[in-house]
C-alpha cells in the first residue's frame, strides 16, 4: 500500500522514528556506564596486584636474611652437601621452568633475570634461598627508576652472598690446617665474610626501604587515577540524563505534531462537514489533501452527499406526483358512489324475483317428504320382515321401532303362539326376560360407554338367543339398536357334534379297551399257557396293534377337538422339572433297549412354578421324548430348563437323524412326518398327528413349541413354553402321580348340558 | 379280603375288570346299571365302588351323587373308571365326591390294579 493512502503506515513511520531516537540514547547511555565500570575494574586489579607483588618481595627478603646468616652459622662440611642437594634438584629444566613462574610474577623470565645475573646463576640464587624473591617491574612508568633501583640492589644482593658461600666453603677447608699460610688465608678469608656480611645487611635493608616507599608511591598514583575516574564518570552519568530529557520531549513533541497533522485534523473537517449535511445542506462537500482512509472517508462522503441531494429532489417529484394520484382517486370514489345508489334500486326488483323461487322449493320439500316417508315405509316392511330381532329405543329407553321378529321373541301372546301382544314395550321385555338378565342395564351401559355389547347364547324360554346391543352416535349417543338372534339351530347343531365326539370315543374306546386290556391281562396271568412262541408273538401282536389303535383315536379325537376349540384347558400351578422327570420314568425301559441315555440337566437357579394343565403338558413331554427315542439310535435324549421373560422354557435335545430346513418348516402341521410323502409314509411312525397337536395343545396354553436347532445326522432340539403362575399361586401344587384326588370343581362357563337334554 | 363293586354295562368290560381284581385278591360284586349298583351298595357293606360314567337306567355321576348324599354310604371311597375324559365331566366327577377318576384307555388294567390299590391304601 502506498505511503500516502494510509494511516497505519504513517503512524507506524511516525512510532519506528520516534523509537529508535529512544533506542540510540539509551544505547550512548549504556555505554557511557560500561566504560566507567571498566576503568574502576582495571584500578582495582592494578592496584590489588602491585600490593600483591611488594608484600611478597618483602617477605622473600626476610627469608634471604636468614638463609644468609645460616651459611654463616655452618660449622660442619657435611652441612655444606645438604646445600648441594638442592642444587642438583634445580639441574632439571623442566623444574627450572616451574620454578620461574613460581618467582616471577612481574616481567618476563629473561629480563629479571638479564638484570640480575644474566639468567645463568639461577641455581646458586636458589641455594641461597632467595627462589621467591620477586623481580619488581612495576606497572606505572613514573616509578620505573625505584624499580630499577630495587633491581640493582638484589643484583649486589646477589653477587654478595655468593661470594659469602664461597669464602665459607673455603674457611671450612682450611679448617684443619696448621700452616702458616693457611691460617693466614683463613684469617683473611673470615674477614672478607664479615664484611660482606654487614654489606649484604645493607643492601637488603636499602631492599626494603626501597620496597616500601614503591608501595607508597603506587597507592599514592592509584588513588590520583580513581579520583580522575570518579570525575569522568560524574560528567557521564550528567551526560546521559541530559540526552534522556532531550529524547522524552523529542518524543512527546513530535508524537503530539504528528498525530494532529495525520488523524485529528482530517477527522475535525469531516466531522464539521458531516454536521452541515445533516442539518440540510446537501451541497456541501470536504475537500482534502489527503489519500490516505480518511481521505477516502471523505471521498465517499461526498459521494454520498450527492446521492442525498439527488434522491430527495426525485423524492419531492415523488410526493407531487402522487398527490396527484390521490386527488384523481377521489373523484373517482364519488363516480362510484353514485353507480351503487343506482344498483340499490336494481336490487329491490330481485327480492321479488327471489320470493317467487322461495315458493318453488317450498313446493319441492313437501315431495320429498312425501318420498322419504314412501322410504321409511319401504325401511320399516324390511326391518320387519328380518329374520333376526330388531328394537330400536331411543336414550329414555323408549322403544321406537320393534319389527315382527323380536315381537314374536319377547312378545308371544299366550293364547295363540303365533299372535303377539299389542304393547310390546321395554317393559314388558324388561320382565320377560327377570331373573335372566337385566336389559334395561345393558341398553344404559351400552349408551354410557357408546360401546356395542354382545349377549351370547342366552338361554331364554325353549331358544338360545344372540343379543346385540349397538348404540345408536350422531351428535352423541341418541339411543341403541338391539338385535335378536335366534340361534338356537346352531346351538344344537354345535351340540350335537360334541355329542358325537363323545359318543364316538367313548363307542371307539370301549372295544379297543377291551382288545388291549385283554391281551395284557392274558400276558400277565397267563404266561405260563402262552409259551409258544408263535402264540406269544400273535398275541404281542395283537396288543400292539391294539395300543396303537388307541394312539390313533386319541390322536384323532384330540384333532377335531382342539380345532373345534373344545379341548378343555385347566390352570394348575406345578413343578415342570417335576413331571418331566416322572415322565421320563416311563421311558427308562424303551431308552435301556435301544442303549439311550435319558437325562435331566437340573436347572441351576429354582424354576417359577407353572401355569398350565399338568396332564397336557405331560402330553407333549411324551410326544416329544417319544419322537426323540423314536429318531435316534446313538447317544441319548437330554431335557433342559430356563426361564425366559414371564415363560418357563422346556429344551428337548437329542442324538439322533436331525430334520433337514425344508422338513422343518412342514413340521408342526396336520398328518406331516418329516420327509415322509404319503406313500412312503411309515404308520409305525404314527398318525402325524403328534407336533400338531402338541403345537395346538401349547398355543392353547399361551405358550409355542418350536424347534431350537436342528442338523442332519447330530441331532434336534426341540422347545416349548409355559407361562409362569403368578406370585400369588407360585407354589406347585401337590400331587402324585395319580389324578389329584379331589380338585377345586371348575366353574361351567357354558349352558349346563342338561338343558339341551330338554330340548 | 377286600370286597368291591364293579358298576358297567359294558358286558365285556364288566368281565375284564372283574378278572382283573379277582386275580388282584379281591371279592368283586358287579352290577349292569346305576340302579342296580346303587341297590347292591345298600345291602353290602363294600370296602370301595368302581363306577362307569355312561350307563342307562342311571349313569355312574348320579349314582355318585347318591352315594355321597347318603349316609351310610358316603364313607365308601368311589373310582371313577370311563372313556370319557373331557375336563368338565372329570371335575364334575371331582366335585361330586369320586375319590379318583380313571380314564381306560389311558392304562393298561395291570396299572388301572395298581392305581387303585394304592391310592385307596389297599396292599
Amino acid at each position: 500500500m502506498h505511503f500516502k493512502q494510509s494511516i497505519q503506515l504513517k503512524i507506524t513511520v511516525l512510532f519506528l522514528f520516534l523509537g529508535s531516537i529512544s533506542l540510540i540514547i539509551s544505547l550512548f547511555s549504556f555505554q557511557n556506564l560500561n566504560h566507567f565500570l571498566n576503568s574502576f575494574n582495571t584500578l582495582v586489579d592494578n592496584q590489588n596486584a602491585t600490593d600483591h607483588s611488594t608484600q611478597q618481595g618483602l617477605l622473600s627478603l626476610e627469608e634471604a636474611n636468614s638463609s644468609v646468616n645460616d651459611l654463616l652459622a655452618i660449622q660442619n662440611p657435611n652441612d655444606i652437601d645438604r646445600l648441594r642437594k638442592d642444587e642438583s634438584a634445580f639441574s632439571n629444566a623442566s623444574t627450572r621452568v616451574e620454578m620461574f613462574t613460581n618467582v616471577l610474577i612481574f616481567g618476563s623470565e629473561s629480563q629479571a633475570f638479564q638484570k640480575v645475573n644474566g639468567g645463568i646463576v639461577y641455581s646458586e640464587w636458589q641455594r641461597l634461598g632467595l627462589d621467591k624473591t620477586l623481580i619488581v617491574a612495576p606497572l606505572e612508568p613514573q616509578l620505573a627508576q625505584t624499580a630499577t633501583k630495587i633491581d640493582l640492589s638484589f643484583g649486589s644482593f646477589s653477587k654478595d652472598s655468593l661470594k659469602l658461600f664461597a669464602l665459607k666453603r673455603k674457611t671450612l677447608r682450611l679448617a684443619q690446617a696448621t700452616d702458616a699460610q693457611s691460617l693466614a688465608e683463613k684469617q683473611a678469608a673470615v674477614t672478607e665474610s664479615l664484611l660482606l656480611t654487614r654489606r649484604i645487611n645493607e643492601t637488603r635493608s636499602t631492599i626494603v626501604q626501597l620496597t616500601t616507599k614503591l608501595i607508597e608511591d603506587t597507592n599514592v598514583i592509584s588513588r590520583s587515577k580513581i579520583s580522575a575516574d570518579q570525575a569522568n564518570a560524574k560528567s557521564l552519568m550528567m551526560l546521559t540524563i541530559i540526552l534522556g530529557a532531550v529524547g522524552f520531549i523529542i518524543n512527546i513533541i513530535g508524537g503530539i505534531f504528528f498525530i494532529r497533522i495525520i488523524l485529528v485534523k482530517p477527522i475535525l473537517d469531516l466531522s464539521k462537514s458531516v454536521k452541515m449535511v445533516s442539518d440540510g445542506d446537501f451541497s456541501k462537500r470536504i475537500t482534502t489533501v489527503s489519500e490516505d482512509e480518511l481521505g477516502k472517508l471523505a471521498a465517499n462522503f461526498n459521494v454520498m452527499a450527492a446521492k442525498l441531494a439527488e434522491f430527495y429532489a426525485s423524492l419531492q417529484q415523488k410526493v407531487h406526483s402522487q398527490t396527484k394520484v390521490i386527488e384523481d382517486s377521489l373523484e373517482e370514489a364519488n363516480k362510484t358512489k353514485k353507480a351503487m345508489l343506482n344498483l340499490l334500486e336494481d336490487a329491490k326488483s330481485l327480492e321479488t324475483q327471489l320470493k317467487t323461487e322461495k315458493e318453488g322449493v317450498e313446493k319441492k320439500v313437501v315431495e320429498r317428504t312425501k318420498e322419504l316417508h314412501d322410504e321409511q315405509i319401504k325401511l320399516e316392511a324390511s326391518i320387519n320382515s328380518l329374520s333376526v330381532g330388531f328394537i330400536l329405543v331411543d336414550k329414555n329407553n323408549n322403544i321406537v321401532i320393534i319389527n315382527q321378529t323380536a315381537k314374536s321373541n319377547f312378545c308371544a301372546s299366550e293364547t295363540s303362539p303365533l299372535a303377539t301382544i299389542k304393547d310390546c314395550s321395554l317393559l314388558h321385555i324388561e320382565d320377560e326376560l327377570k331373573g335372566i338378565i337385566d336389559i334395561r342395564d345393558y341398553i344404559n351401559r351400552c349408551l354410557t360407554h357408546k360401546k356395542t355389547i354382545t349377549i351370547n347364547e342366552l338361554a331364554f324360554q325353549k331358544k338360545f338367543l344372540k343379543i346385540i346391543i349397538t348404540p345408536i352416535v350422531a351428535i352423541g349417543v341418541i339411543g341403541a339398536v338391539i338385535l335378536v338372534e335366534d340361534i338356537t339351530e346352531t346351538k344344537i347343531m354345535e351340540r350335537s357334534k360334541d355329542e358325537f365326539f363323545s359318543i364316538a370315543s367313548h363307542e371307539l374306546r370301549t372295544p379297543l379297551t377291551a382288545i388291549r386290556g385283554n391281551t395284557s391281562m392274558i400276558q400277565q396271568f397267563y404266561a405260563e399257557k402262552i409259551k409258544d412262541p408263535e402264540l406269544s408273538e400273535m398275541i404281542g401282536d395283537i396288543h400292539e396293534s391294539s395300543t396303537r389303535l388307541i394312539e390313533i383315536v386319541n390322536d384323532f379325537l384330540d384333532t377335531s377337538r382342539l380345532e373345534m376349540g373344545k379341548m378343555e384347558f385347566k390352570k394348575e400351578s406345578f413343578d415342570v422339572v417335576d413331571l418331566a422327570r416322572n415322565t421320563i420314568k416311563e421311558y427308562l425301559t424303551t431308552g435301556s433297549m435301544k442303549k439311550l441315555y435319558l437325562k435331566i440337566e437340573d436347572p441351576t437357579s429354582p424354576l417359577p412354578a407353572v401355569l398350565a394343565d399338568r396332564n397336557k403338558v405331560k402330553q407333549i413331554l411324551i410326544n416329544l421324548i417319544g419322537n426323540a427315542i423314536k429318531f435316534t439310535e446313538v447317544g441319548g435324549i437330554s431335557l433342559k430348563f430356563e426361564k425366559a421373560d414371564n415363560f418357563v422354557k422346556v429344551f428337548v435335545s437329542d442324538t439322533g437323524k436331525g430334520i433337514s430346513p425344508a422338513s422343518q418348516n412342514l413340521l408342526f402341521r396336520k398328518f406331516q412326518q418329516a420327509q415322509d410323502n404319503i406313500l412312503t409314509r411309515d404308520t409305525t411312525k404314527g398318525t402325524g398327528l403328534g407336533l400338531y397337536i402338541s403345537k395346538m395343545i401349547i398355543q392353547g396354553m399361551g405358550g409355542e413349541v418350536k424347534i431350537e436347532s436342528s442338523e442332519i445326522g447330530k441331532g434336534t432340539t426341540f422347545s416349548f413354553t409355559m407361562p409362569i403362575a403368578p406370585a400369588a399361586n407360585a407354589a406347585p401344587q401337590p400331587h402324585s402321580d395319580a389324578p389329584a384326588p379331589i380338585a377345586n370343581p371348575q366353574p361351567l362357563n357354558t349352558p349346563d348340558r342338561t338343558q339341551i337334554a330338554h330340548l | 379280603m377286600k370286597k368291591i363293586l364293579l358298576v358297567e354295562d359294558d358286558e365285556i368290560m364288566l368281565r375284564m375288570y372283574k378278572r382283573l381284581f379277582m386275580f388282584g385278591g379281591f371279592e368283586v360284586v358287579i352290577a349292569c346299571n346305576g340302579m342296580d349298583g346303587l341297590a347292591l351298595a345298600r345291602e353290602i357293606e363294600f370296602d370301595a365302588i368302581i363306577l362307569d360314567v355312561m350307563m342307562p337306567e342311571m349313569n355312574g355321576l348320579e349314582l355318585l351323587a347318591i352315594a355321597k348324599n347318603d349316609e351310610s354310604l358316603k364313607h365308601i371311597p368311589i373310582v371313577m373308571l370311563s372313556n370319557l375324559a373331557m375336563e368338565h365331566e372329570i371335575s364334575n366327577a371331582r366335585s361330586l365326591g369320586a375319590h379318583m377318576y380313571l380314564i381306560k384307555n389311558d392304562h393298561e388294567p395291570k396299572k388301572v390294579f395298581e392305581m387303585v390299590t394304592k391310592h385307596l391304601k389297599f396292599d
